[in-house]
Order: C-alpha cells, then structure tokens, then sequence
C-alpha cells in the first residue's frame, strides 16, 4: 500500500457510549439520555479528547445503524466540542454551519418522533448563536488573515450570513407554532408538563420557544433594539408567572440580559432596571445549585456584568432605586458603590469602562469591506454602539450638579440661580429644560407587548418655573414631598423574622433528642430500680 | 417626527458609524437631533438654518418640531415670558401672535399682562404645578398575615 494509511481507532469505550446513547434516543428515555449528555460526553472528554477533537462521524457510525438522524445530532455535539477545546478553521466553520443546516431543516420538514432532554434544545439554539458570533467575529479581523484566508472568505458569502440566521430562527417559530400556544394560555401548559407532551415530540416545540430568545439576541447584537423586544412576543419580562426558562439557567439569564440591555439602550430605564432586578434575584438564589455545572462561571461572568449594567440605569435614573429588591441593592452597593459615586459626579470614563465590559459582543449586519485590510469592523459595530450610549451620558453630564442647587431651595429666583451657579440664564434655561425633559420616560404598564409603555416622570424631584404675576421675575419652584412616617412594615418584617427565630429555636434538635430520650428512659430505670 | 417617541432612537443604533462622518445630510439630522435631545433650541435653530433646503423637503417638519418644542415647554413652565417663548420657537411678531391666538383658542393657552411685559401663561399640569406629594407607604395584607396568626393564638 503507498502512503501513510491512518489507522485510526475510536476507543471501545467511546464506541459504547454512541451505541448506547443512540438506543436511549430511539427509546425516547429522557433521563437517560439527559445523563449520557451532560455527565458521560464530559467525562470521555476529559479523559480522551481534551484538547483534540472527538472522532469524525463515519468512525462510530456503523455502531449507530447510520441513521441519518443521529449523526447529525452528533456532528452538532462534536462541533461544540471542537470550538470550546480546539481553534475551529474556516473549513470547520463552514461545515458546522452546513451540519446546523441540515439539522434543522430536517427537524422542520420532517415529522420528528423523538424527545430530547431540553437543556440539549437549549444548548443547540445557544451554541448556534455562539457560532455565529464567533464566526462575525473571525470576518471582521481583517487585517491579520493571508490573502488566501480573504479568498476562501469571499466564497463562503452564505455561510453564517445573518439574513440566513434569521429566517432559520424565524422558521423555528413559526413552524412549531409557539406563538399561538403561549398567546393562549400564557404557557401554563409548557411549564406543567415541561415541554414532555405525551404522543408527541417535544424538539419542535421547544426550538421554538428558545428560538425567540434567539431572536432578540441576534436582534440586540446588531443594534436593532426595537425589533428585538418585538420579536420576543408573546413572552414578557414583567409577567413571569408561566415562564419556562427558570428551569434552564443559561436560558433565563441569556433572555433577560438581552432583554434588559434592549431597554438601557432605549432609554427606558425603569423598564432595564426592573429586568435586571429580576434576574440578578434568581441568580442570587440559584447560584449554591449549580456550583458544579459547567456553566457556573459563565452565570458568574453574566452576574458581573449586570450589575455594571444596573449600577449605569440607576446613575442614569436615580428613581429606578425604588423598584430594586434589598438583596439586589446591597450586592449592587458592595461591587460597584465607587463607580456609582463616580458616575454621579459626571465621570464620563467610568460610563465607558462599564459598558465596555459589560456589553455584548455585537457584530456588524454586512461582511467587511475585505479590500480595505485595515479595519477591523468588530471594533467598528462595538464603537457605533458605545458613541450612542456617550452622547446619551454626556447630554444628561451637567444634570446632577444642577440637581444638587436645586435641592437646597424651594423657590429661587432664574437670575440668582444662574449667578450662583455661575452660567448664563439662557443655558440654565436650557439646562432646566433638558432636565425635565429627561426625567421623562416610557414605563411599561401592562398588556403582552414589551415595547408598549406610557410617559411618566422618573425622578425624585420635581420642579417647574414660573413668571411671577406681580413682578415678573421667572422662580425656579421646586416641589416639596413630603413622606408620612409609617412604622408598619418594619414592625411586620421584624415579627416575622423574630418569629421565624423562636421557630427554630424551640425545635428539638434531632440526634440530642434521641440521645437525651435514650438518657431519660435510662434515668428513670435505674431510679426506679434504686426506688 | 415622533420625538419624543421612540422612532430616532432605534434608527441610530442601526446605522454604521462611517455613513454617520461621510454623507452630509446624515450627519446634519444627527446635530439636529442631539439639540433637540438636550433642549438646545438655540442651536437647533441656528442648524436648522444652515440645511434649510433639505428640511424644507420634508412636510409638516417645522410644525412639529414646534410642537415638540412647546410640549417641552408647557411641561416645564407654569408661565412663561414672551421673549423666551419666540427664542425657543423661533418665531417673531406678527407670526408669534398668530401662533398665541391659535394655541389660546385650542390649547388653553393664556396671556396675562404683568408690569415687566406680556407672559403667556400656559395649561396646567402635573409638571408644572407645587404639588406637595405626600408618600405614604402602604402596607399588604400578606405582610400581616402571618402577624395574625401569631398574635391571636392565645384567644
């Protein structure tokens, strides 16, 4: 024989877990198959294929029967491997993308019979996504790659391109028909049963309902804020009570940091502040759960950076404050109280480090210009974003010092209040316009639509400006509000929590009990004995 | 124009940065847009008129963004004087009185004679009024609830 024939053998054991793993999918034995997915894929990968890719499809495909069905689903596993371990090429990536291709053009034409754990629909949805960052992310590094990279690249025009990722999405909703069945019973019915229907297959389904969240994703990294908050209907961020994603740590947080960063990015910062108020309360209780999942660091990172996110809506809009949970607040206060005081002294670089870190890698909607080797389009869609949200900051920069004159006076004069602050009446004229116009926002209040909302006034201090009637000198009038002291809910919040204390308390611990009733039945024996 | 709703804000977001440096028109609507933002009326104005040509092609866009600029203002002022009125609107003599007379009729707009000149004094709302707030914290039945329990064991 010529040549250097590779012998390449696939450990039995590997081959074992493919045949069984398949069986189990046949047999539609969902914890099973849950179990082979996330606890055996990890350990054989540990032991085999730390740094290397799992064996090709053909290798273990007579084990399986080549059915068609499960080596696309094992293709799908082998290609998240190989971009988490190893550095994908672009053949890689074009193959993954034709292999998501194909796998969910046959999970929507045809008529699948098959459930498969959720968490793997999640993670498919999930790592689609991430692919396809990853793969905008390769593209706009245009100035590092050889001449023949750009070549190939210029032909591979439709792979990964995001029209192409948007209407697969879209194709996932609309054929599994989430829509319709969230609108009419708001995913009760999801929730209860899991998305497990008897009788039928759960995949199309469940793609679907993570596909929404899909869609505000992909809509959220290109900028497009509007549609993605339209796109995540009829699921809504403020009506939480059938939602499905709690059960799927990485699903609930990927929707509501999209979510909540959609509405910053609007303005509506009520609105962002209440999302993240929301997540960060669940993260804070599900955290000790999944220690040892490997997705805790990744919840971790998310964690971080809503907190940075948070902290920029609260310095943005004081107001927000009132809606924030006690947990929330004080997590909130321990990480980030100096750029919080930074912020509210007008810090423009600390607005920028925070969104830096905290904002998701956005891409651009159309390839580079791959002529011009100079650019680097990642940092050009990143530096769209940012500018948008520093004019936002640097218009609202003079407010806080003028907000702090206004405190201390419930009336003033324009003409002194400009000499004090030492500007010109017409720019405090501006400055007090600019500041009532920006304390104005749109607040959702009810119905399914996330983008509805009415006007209303965000803020802690209300003011206007009159013209004197007898003298005709303009007075800054700022509103008094006065609070009544009520004692009530901190004397409830303290009955309850001493009574939650006298509760444990008077609980007999359970070993001394046994030991101290073993002692009582021997005492009164021997005393009985002596008596 | 749909200030202040929304429209503007999503469609900047979208556009590439570069498109924002090169082509002029752009660039003119995002300066106009930045001083209506931040209630620099000034120089919106002073914008407005350096692209006279290309605004004058759109229909209706001096009126609302009048209109604009005076719910701005009916939300800040309780009454407001006359020269500030004409230099947020830009508008002088004979056409600022129609304008007045137009507002007053439908809008509720009034004019009020003072020593130092006319004020126009403009419809009352939440904004521009002393109201003094009283905040009072309410408390739910389910805080007091478990209280109930506890308190009346004993009965």
């Amino acid at each position: 024989m010529g040549g250097l024939q590779e012998f390449y053998t696939v450990p039995d054991i590997v081959k074992q877990w493919a045949h069984y793993f398949y069986r189990h999918i046949r047999e539609r034995n969902i914890p099973e198959i849950q179990s082979m997915y996330e606890i055996s894929f990890l350990k054989l990968s540990d032991r085999y294929y730390k740094a290397s890719p799992w064996p090709e499809v053909q290798h273990i495909a007579e084990v399986v029967d080549n059915d068609h069905v499960f080596c696309l689903l094992y293709k799908e596993m082998y290609f998240r491997h190989l971009y988490a371990r190893c550095q994908p090429t672009l053949r890689d990536r074009c193959e993954s993308w034709d292999n998501y291709c194909d796998l969910f053009g046959l999970l929507l034409t045809s008529n699948v019979n098959m459930q498969l754990p959720n968490i793997w629909l999640w993670d498919m949805v999930d790592e689609f996504l991430y692919q396809f960052q990853s793969f905008c992310q390769y593209r706009g590094k245009v100035q590092s790659m050889s001449p023949e990279e750009i070549e190939n690249l210029k032909k591979c025009d439709k792979v990964w391109n995001i029209v192409e990722v948007l209407n697969i999405l879209q194709a996932l909703v609309d054929k599994s028909g989430i829509v319709a069945e969230l609108e009419g019973d708001g995913g009760a019915k999801l929730c209860a049963l899991e998305g497990y229907y008897p009788q039928s297959s759960n995949v199309l389904r469940m793609l679907g309902y993570f596909a929404l969240t899909g869609l505000l994703r992909v809509h959220s990294l290109v900028g497009d804020y509007f549609t993605a908050l339209k796109a995540i209907y009829p699921l809504n961020l403020h009506e939480r009570a059938h939602l499905f994603t709690p059960r799927i740590p990485g699903a609930h947080i990927t929707l509501f940091y999209y979510g909540g960063f959609a509405y910053l990015m609007q303005r509506r910062y009520l609105d962002a502040a209440r999302c993240f108020n929301a997540v960060l309360l669940y993260i804070y209780r599900v955290k000790a759960a999944h220690r040892n999942s490997p997705q805790y660091e990744q919840m971790l990172k998310k964690n971080e950076q809503m907190y940075g996110l948070l902290a920029v809506c609260l310095a943005l809009c004081p107001a927000g404050s009132k809606s924030l949970d006690e947990n929330v607040l004080m997590q909130l206060r321990e990480r980030q109280s100096d750029n919080m005081a930074a912020m509210a002294r007008g810090d423009i670089d600390v607005y920028d480090s925070l969104f830096r870190d905290a904002c998701p890698k956005f891409v651009t909607s159309t390839p580079p210009a791959y002529d011009q080797a100079t650019t680097n389009t990642n940092q050009l869609a990143f530096r769209a974003q940012l500018n948008s949200f520093l004019l936002e900051v640097r218009s609202q920069q003079t407010l806080p010092q003028l907000k702090q004159y206004l405190l201390l006076y419930s009336s003033i004069a324009l003409g002194r209040l400009a000499a004090l602050m030492d500007v010109e009446e017409g720019a405090l004229r501006q400055q007090l316009l600019c500041l009532k116009a920006k304390q104005r926002q749109l607040k959702w209040d009810g119905g399914k639509d996330m983008t509805a909302g009415t006007w209303t006034v965000a803020s802690d201090l209300e003011f206007h400006i009159d013209v004197d009637a007898a003298t005709g000198r303009e007075m800054v009038l700022v509103s008094d509000s006065q609070t009544v002291a009520t004692y009530a809910p901190l004397l409830a919040h303290h009955i309850f929590r001493f009574e939650e204390i006298i509760r444990d308390l008077s609980l007999p611990p359970p070993v001394a009990a046994a030991a101290a009733a073993a002692t009582a039945a021997a005492a009164p024996a021997p005393a009985a004995a002596r008596a | 124009m749909q200030a202040p709703a929304q429209d503007y804000k999503c469609c900047i977001t979208l556009l590439p940065e570069r498109l924002l440096q090169s082509d002029e028109s752009v660039y003119k609507v995002v300066q106009l847009a930045n001083a209506l933002e931040t209630s620099r009326f000034g120089d919106f104005w002073n914008a407005a008129n350096t692209c006279r040509d290309l605004l004058g092609g759109i229909p209706g866009f001096y009126e609302s963004v009048r209109g604009f600029i005076a719910h701005t203002l009916v939300h800040t002022y309780g009454r407001v004087t006359k020269r500030t009125l004409a230099d947020c609107l830009k508008l002088e003599g004979a056409t600022l009185e129609q304008y007045l007379s137009e507002k007053c009729k439908s809008a509720g707009w009034s004019i009020v004679n003072t020593p130092a000149g006319e004020v126009v004094g403009l419809p009352k709302n939440d904004d521009n009024q002393s109201v003094v707030k009283r905040t009072q914290d309410l408390i739910r039945f389910d805080q007091v609830a478990p209280m109930l329990k506890a308190v009346t064991v004993g009965f």
